[in-house]
């Protein structure tokens, strides 16, 4: 009996342990710090998650600035780059000691990335007490929209936008029916959700259901009974990474693409290994996002050419935003006459105007919220394989 | 009726899952059963599996070729990481849980980060071998081929494992040689050998079952963790050691998350977690112990 005893608290304490595993990371890559910005040189401070399962966006956004330093000689604004690149890691801690590393330790003059929402929460009141400039290159946390700060900017987007959008697009259309609401159960799936009922009728909403996130969930057949039985001839979606691939195999395999029109809000088919994982069962698959490879503009021309030639796979929506973070780094370090510091930085960026950048013309608005267009897209079979197409705009945010 | 169709597939589904669960967490209670090793990268060599199905197998389409080579080559490594898990473990032998709890999740760590540097960053996905990624018709509703399949492997693989363990002399050589090493040998068996084929054996069960479970959960990093914690749930509920109770318990979980997300989604987060805590309340010894207690 005294033998079970011990061998139930090994048990126990293997759960703590096992449940730790999450909390190490947030290492620097960087090598050296300190010293400040030599005369001529800016020193920016890259947070992306390197390792851990976030390590696929954050891989992607640093591919993404990589190219525009690349093409750039390594210089923004004239200024010569010392790139100085941290792990966020997979959990609000490692990205929080990534904040408090580039804030205060590593003596950046600005800066950009940021995978998860957590590390950008935590990094609101770092950031803003350090007084650095910082540009958020996916996560869009609502909450630095609602309490934000002079010295962050979401060059990403309002987690609620991709659903405001497609509320309003498809509540002019009758005869589009009823929309299912799915999320993935944190802060992203709630507010990309209540975006999307702020404009969309209330009575044409069949159902709303929140799944255990982060792979928690594998088997969504109970979640896809759900939306069966609840007569929607739409289901809406925020479940990214890995869940969005099991899920939509699995809508496939349980016959719901028959019947139902899957719309994501961002991620659900973003990048080639995620298509060429789900395959068929993505054909048709609808998406709301703010970048697609296939956007007509001249940036976005010359941006997918050479991310092919250098990475040779199409660009996702990670590596656009961090490329488009280039650009307006580099136009507001450019327009600034003196010493390139915190308060310059943060006024060049204030003052800027309007940039043309891979996904269009983008702004900030009074929240430090960039306004950009969304686009509605479709996976096809293309003779050079699946892929997201863009069929049409679904208006500015 | 209709109400009765939905219901009827969430059920077979609750088996399904339940019998994937069983075969994500026999390897784990078999080591721990057996050999008395509190195995944390349980969840690693699963994953192992995993990424194996995704490489070897086949992403969107596999062969039943594919497929066999894959599970030949699961097999192959399962055996191996076996036997090296085996020499790590040796010198830990007397000194409890904690420290080879603490030499598994280290080991864990470095298998994963491992398998992100052979197989990249991306996460990726199973395919079913040949017809069986087909769907068919079940009580009126679409349903999966490979569930279906699963249901009969997992009954296999339950039965075949229960056989040998609970009523071959071999098990009972295993569990006289974690008891009393030195009376074993005296009986003129080899030992090493019966560890060699325990540790082989329950760790290509761990790394057959993340290939057979690919078609369902695919392979991605985060994929040991949480594997690692469901079948440490499954374990603790069923009763330690035993596999009889690892299935009653992969059984129970499986339909509490399958029927509990139709009844009160909105607790899908807590209810494998309060499913356990329950029983544990009630059965702190869990539902159906191992009868042989390894005493040293």
């Amino acid at each position: 009996m005294r033998k079970r005893r011990t061998t139930v608290t090994g048990v126990a304490g293997a759960f703590v342990l096992a449940l730790s595993v999450s909390a190490c990371g947030g290492s620097s890559l960087g090598g050296d710090s300190g010293g400040g910005s030599a005369n001529g040189t800016v020193k920016i401070g890259e947070l992306v998650a390197l390792s851990g399962p976030y390590a696929v966006v954050g891989e992607d956004m640093k591919k993404g600035f990589d190219l525009y330093l690349a093409q750039h000689d390594n210089l923004l604004g004239g200024h010569k780059v010392d790139l100085d690149v941290v792990d966020e890691g997979s959990s609000a801690r490692s990205g929080a000691a990534g904040d408090t590393r580039l804030a205060q330790q590593d003596n950046v003059d600005a800066v950009v990335g940021i995978v998860s929402g957590p590390t950008a929460a935590a990094g609101r009141n770092i950031f803003d007490a350090a007084k650095v400039p910082t540009l958020l290159g996916n996560t869009g946390s609502v909450d630095l929209g609602k309490n934000p700060s002079p010295w962050i900017w979401r060059a990403s987007y309002d987690n609620g936008d991709p659903g405001r959008l497609l509320g309003t697009a498809m509540a002019k259309d009758p005869s589009a029916g009823k929309f299912f609401l799915l999320g993935a159960d944190y802060s992203g799936g709630h507010e990309t959700m209540d975006g999307f009922k702020q404009t969309f009728p209330k009575n044409r909403i069949a159902g709303e259901v929140y799944n255990p996130p982060f792979g928690q969930t594998t088997d969504y057949s109970p979640y896809l009974s759900k939306i069966k039985s609840s007569g929607a001839k739409n289901v809406f979606v925020f479940d990214p990474g890995a869940d969005a691939i099991q899920f939509v195999k699995q809508f496939y395999q349980f016959g719901l693409n028959k019947a139902v029109q899957l719309y994501g809000a961002g991620f659900i088919t973003q990048g080639q290994p995620t298509l060429k994982a789900q395959g068929k069962a993505a054909l048709g698959v609808k998406d709301v996002t703010r970048y697609n490879w296939d956007i007509k503009n001249p940036v976005n021309e010359k941006f997918v050419a050479d991310f092919q030639a250098k990475y040779h796979t199409l660009p996702t929506v990670y590596a656009a935003n961090m490329y488009d973070i280039g650009l307006i780094l580099d136009k507001a370090i450019g327009s600034i006459d003196g010493t390139v510091d915190h308060e310059s930085i943060k006024k060049a960026i204030d003052d800027l105007g309007s940039v043309d950048g891979v996904r269009g013309q983008l702004s900030f608005n009074e929240d430090n919220t960039v306004e950009q267009e969304f686009y509605l897209t479709k996976v096809e079979d293309t003779p050079q394989g699946l892929r997201n197409v863009t069929i049409k705009s679904l208006g500015r945010s | 009726m209709d109400w009765f169709a939905t219901n009827a597939v969430s059920l077979l589904n609750g088996v399904a899952v339940g019998l994937l669960l069983f075969m994500m967490a026999v390897g784990l209670t078999v080591i721990f059963g057996m050999l008395d090793i509190l195995n944390l990268s349980h969840g690693a060599f699963f994953m192992v599996g995993g990424y194996l199905g995704y490489r070897i197998g086949g992403e969107a389409t596999a062969s039943w070729a594919s497929f066999g080579l894959a599970l030949v080559v699961c097999v192959v490594v399962g055996a191996a990481i076996g036997i090296a898990l085996m020499l790590l473990t040796r010198p830990l032998v007397a000194r409890g849980h904690m420290d080879q709890a603490l030499l598994t999740l280290g080991l864990a760590l470095v298998i994963g980060q491992l398998l992100l540097v052979f197989f990249g960053k991306d996460d990726h996905a199973v395919a079913a071998p040949g017809g069986l990624s087909q769907s068919v018709t079940v009580f009126g509703s679409t349903y999966p081929v490979y569930r279906l399949a699963v249901i009969v492997l997992g009954v296999v693989v339950a039965a075949g494992v229960w056989l040998i363990l609970e009523r071959t002399s071999a098990g009972a050589m295993v569990r006289a040689t974690v008891s009393d090493r030195a009376m074993v040998e005296a009986c003129g068996i080899d030992v090493r050998r019966v560890m060699l084929v325990t540790f082989g054996g329950a760790s290509m069960l761990a790394v057959t079952a993340g290939l057979l479970a690919g078609p369902i959960e695919g392979a991605s990093s985060g994929l040991g963790d949480s594997t690692l914690l469901l079948a440490l749930v499954v374990i603790v509920i069923g009763g330690l050691g035993s596999v009889l109770g690892t299935l009653v318990g992969a059984l129970i979980i499986g339909m509490v998350q399958s029927v509990g997300v139709l009844v009160a989604p909105e607790l899908a987060s807590f209810m494998t977690f309060g499913a356990m805590v329950l029983i544990l309340a009630l059965r702190p010894q869990g539902l159906i112990p191992a009868r042989v207690t390894v005493a040293r």
